[in-house]
């Protein structure tokens, strides 16, 4: 994505380059072109100004002399003439040289100004996605986080919901395998059930006696008599059952059916 | 690559960490509690011992025992007895029945007329058991008795099973003294004074008179009976030593001496005598036969029945109006007015615990009759116990108990008992004749201390 960016901000620079090339080139070429063309109809212009109808009556050799000066003098203009036309040619060079490096020169500064221009946008570009990244990924996380602890605040509320139901499900598998008697009412006993996770009661221990082992031990009886208890299939809500303490004190006695 | 940043995945990560911190710190205290039990009779199993026969049926009393009690049921059936051992497989069998305890043993007979009594208690629920290990009894005795002494072993092991199951004594191995009227037609009536087994087996007399005997009460030891005899023609008060026969007199003024009731420390005697008009309460000390007079009221004021500190005696009065059981304390003299149900409450004894009183009540609520009834002191509801006819009730040591005298259809009364949660009802063996004032003995043996 960012390649393609990148293609897109090189290309129109690099075009505009290459034509502004193209042009110069095509400037240059027609340029030297007219010129030459120039030179050639001014010596024929300069050929042609010059009469050469005055030989009628001269002799030959004031007409030898004069042929000779004539043809000297023509040399000598036609030497002059090379002379300026060499002039015009390397001035014509150094002109067209001259504009080439200025072309070239102004070529590569407006290609350096386009470069400097592309660098600043494509840096502009950057920091702001950059920004726009981190502000993304800030949201993101913010989102994240916010949502992590919402999931886990549901999950907990679930995994409360299931526990409650479950610990209640069990105080009621118990309590009809408790038998005790109404003089017991006042006396509470403390066990530390270990379950496996299909429910079935592992080990019961006393953690806080009554003080009455027989007590304790209707307490015990009444726990393995409920093997396997009701318990939660999901690992994460079965946890706590794993080991949990159970607290028994007959302070509602129901009379037997 | 979205959270390539260290600072973020190292929050994260603690974020992560502090979660399951919490969590884990949530649930290593799950703590249920409950609240709700329920009031029943235990399933037990008493199998049949291997090697008793019909002279020396220990299992038939044991589970007879536990059964009187209320607080057994027994869930064998004729056919099981004891294996050699408990085996995985007899587990299963009980856990399958949802059966709490089997109870099981030996009895074999020794060259010289000797029972050698094993008993075994299982807790079928704590036990595991493999294939080829027997489970572990939580209880196992060996006992070598007479043979004539099978029913009394038989009690005391029901003792030892209730004190190991349900954590207090058991009264298996208690008595009850009472006063057996022999009235056949043509011949003058005999009275016997009669001391059984709590159950009514084993009974003997310890006393016979042509003269009425009235009010057996136990010593706190178990030792003595004090009573009410007619045999001079007017009634006086006699305390009888139990093991060897001796008698004293305690007192025999003139009009009526009645009631006896030992103090709990068993050093002095509630009695009733009507020397001053009205029958009143009186204590008499034993050692130094000094009288104390309690009740000052000019009514009927009678049977006495001493609260467990000995500070307090129950008694009845119709100072009201009607009969109601009242309470003084023998210090101050200070009465407290004890029943308000109905028109007549009568014959109070303490249940132990304090909590409540058994007594003698008649009202709308029982067409008239009289019935044995558990009042709750704090509340003040009576529970009524017993219908048809009753006489006063006695309680057991235990509070479990109740034993009374019923009224027979044909006129005379018989032995019978009401556990006090009124589950358990029962007729114990007719005797040969009228019973009166049946009277629940102490604890006469030390109690296990398991």
């Amino acid at each position: 994505m960012a390649q393609h960016h990148y293609r897109q901000y090189y290309f129109i620079p690099i075009t505009l380059a290459v034509l502004l090339h193209i042009a110069l080139f095509a400037y240059v070429f027609f340029a030297l072109k007219l010129s030459s063309d120039m030179t050639f109809s001014a010596t024929q212009a300069a050929l042609t100004s010059r009469p050469i109808v005055q030989a009628v009556s001269v002799d030959q050799h004031s007409i030898e002399q004069e042929v000779a000066k004539i043809e000297q003098q023509q040399l000598a203009a036609q030497a002059a003439h090379q002379k300026a036309q060499q002039t015009l040619v390397a001035e014509q060079l150094a002109l067209q040289q001259q504009q080439t490096r200025t072309a070239k020169a102004m070529a590569a500064l407006s290609q350096a100004r386009q470069a400097q221009q592309v660098g600043i946008k494509e840096i502009k570009q950057q920091r702001l996605l950059l920004a726009r990244q981190q502000a993304e990924q800030e949201l993101q996380r913010k989102l994240y986080s916010a949502e992590q602890k919402q999931q886990q605040a549901v999950y907990n509320k679930q995994l409360a919901g299931i526990v409650n139901k479950y610990k209640q499900l069990i105080s009621n598998a118990i309590y009809p395998n408790w038998l005790v008697s109404q003089k017991e009412s006042d006396l509470a006993t403390q066990l530390l059930i270990h379950l496996s996770p299909s429910g079935l009661v592992l080990n019961v221990s006393v953690q806080k006696s009554s003080g009455n082992p027989a007590f304790d031990r209707s307490a015990v009886v009444a726990v393995y008599k409920s093997s396997p208890l009701p318990v939660p299939k999901e690992a994460a809500a079965f946890a706590p059952f794993q080991q949990f303490k159970l607290t028994l004190q007959p302070k509602n006695i129901v009379a037997s059916s | 690559m979205r959270y390539n940043n260290p600072m973020l995945k190292i929050i994260r990560a603690s974020l992560i960490l502090l979660l399951m911190l919490c969590s884990q710190t949530s649930w290593a205290i799950l703590h249920l509690t409950l609240n709700q039990g329920v009031d029943s009779a235990v399933p037990v199993a008493v199998l049949a011992f291997a090697g008793e026969t019909a002279d020396n049926n220990i299992s038939q009393v044991l589970s007879a025992d536990l059964q009187n009690s209320g607080r057994f049921k027994n869930e064998a059936t004729n056919n099981s007895t004891t294996t050699a051992a408990m085996t995985n497989n007899d587990l299963a069998h009980w856990k399958q029945k949802q059966v709490n305890y089997v109870i099981d043993g030996t009895v074999q007979t020794t060259p010289n007329n000797q029972y050698q009594v094993l008993v075994n208690v299982f807790d079928i629920y704590k036990n595991t058991a493999t294939d080829d290990q027997a489970a572990t009894p939580i209880l196992q005795q060996t006992f070598t008795i007479p043979a004539t002494q099978f029913r009394s072993l038989a009690h005391q092991i029901s003792d030892l099973v209730y004190q190991k199951i349900l954590g207090t004594r058991g009264v298996f191995s208690t008595k009850i003294a009472y006063v057996l009227v022999q009235n056949d037609s043509g011949q003058a009536a005999t009275y016997q004074l009669m001391i059984a087994d709590y159950d009514g087996e084993n009974a003997a007399a310890v006393l016979m008179s042509k003269q009425p005997i009235m009010s057996p009460a136990w010593s706190p030891n178990g030792q003595s009976i004090a009573y009410v005899s007619f045999e001079n023609g007017m009634p006086a008060i006699y305390i009888s030593n139990i093991n060897n026969g001796k008698r004293r007199l305690i007192t025999n003024f003139a009009g009526i001496n009645s009631a006896p009731s030992f103090s709990p420390d068993g050093s002095k005697l509630a009695i009733v005598l009507s020397r001053d008009t009205t029958p009143a309460i009186y204590t008499v000390n034993l050692r130094t036969g000094a009288l104390q007079k309690i009740t000052r009221v000019n009514a009927i004021n009678t049977a006495p029945a001493w609260s467990a500190n000995g500070q307090n005696i129950l008694f009845t009065s119709d100072r009201g109006g009607t009969p109601q059981i009242y309470q003084i304390n023998i210090h101050s003299q200070a009465v407290q007015r004890i029943s308000f149900s109905d028109n007549y409450n009568a014959n109070a004894e303490p249940v132990v615990g304090g909590k409540s009183i058994v007594l003698l009540h008649r009202g709308a609520d029982t067409n008239n009759q009289f019935v044995v009834a558990l009042q709750n002191l704090a509340a003040g509801d009576l529970s009524l116990l017993t219908q048809g006819n009753a006489g006063e009730p006695s309680i057991a040591p235990n509070g479990g108990l109740v034993i009374y005298a019923k009224q027979q259809a044909a006129g005379s009364s018989q032995l019978a008992m009401v556990s006090t949660d009124g589950r358990v009802q029962l007729q114990l063996p007719v005797s040969n004749g009228s019973v009166q004032s049946p009277a629940w003995s102490p604890y006469l043996k030390p109690g296990s201390s398991s």
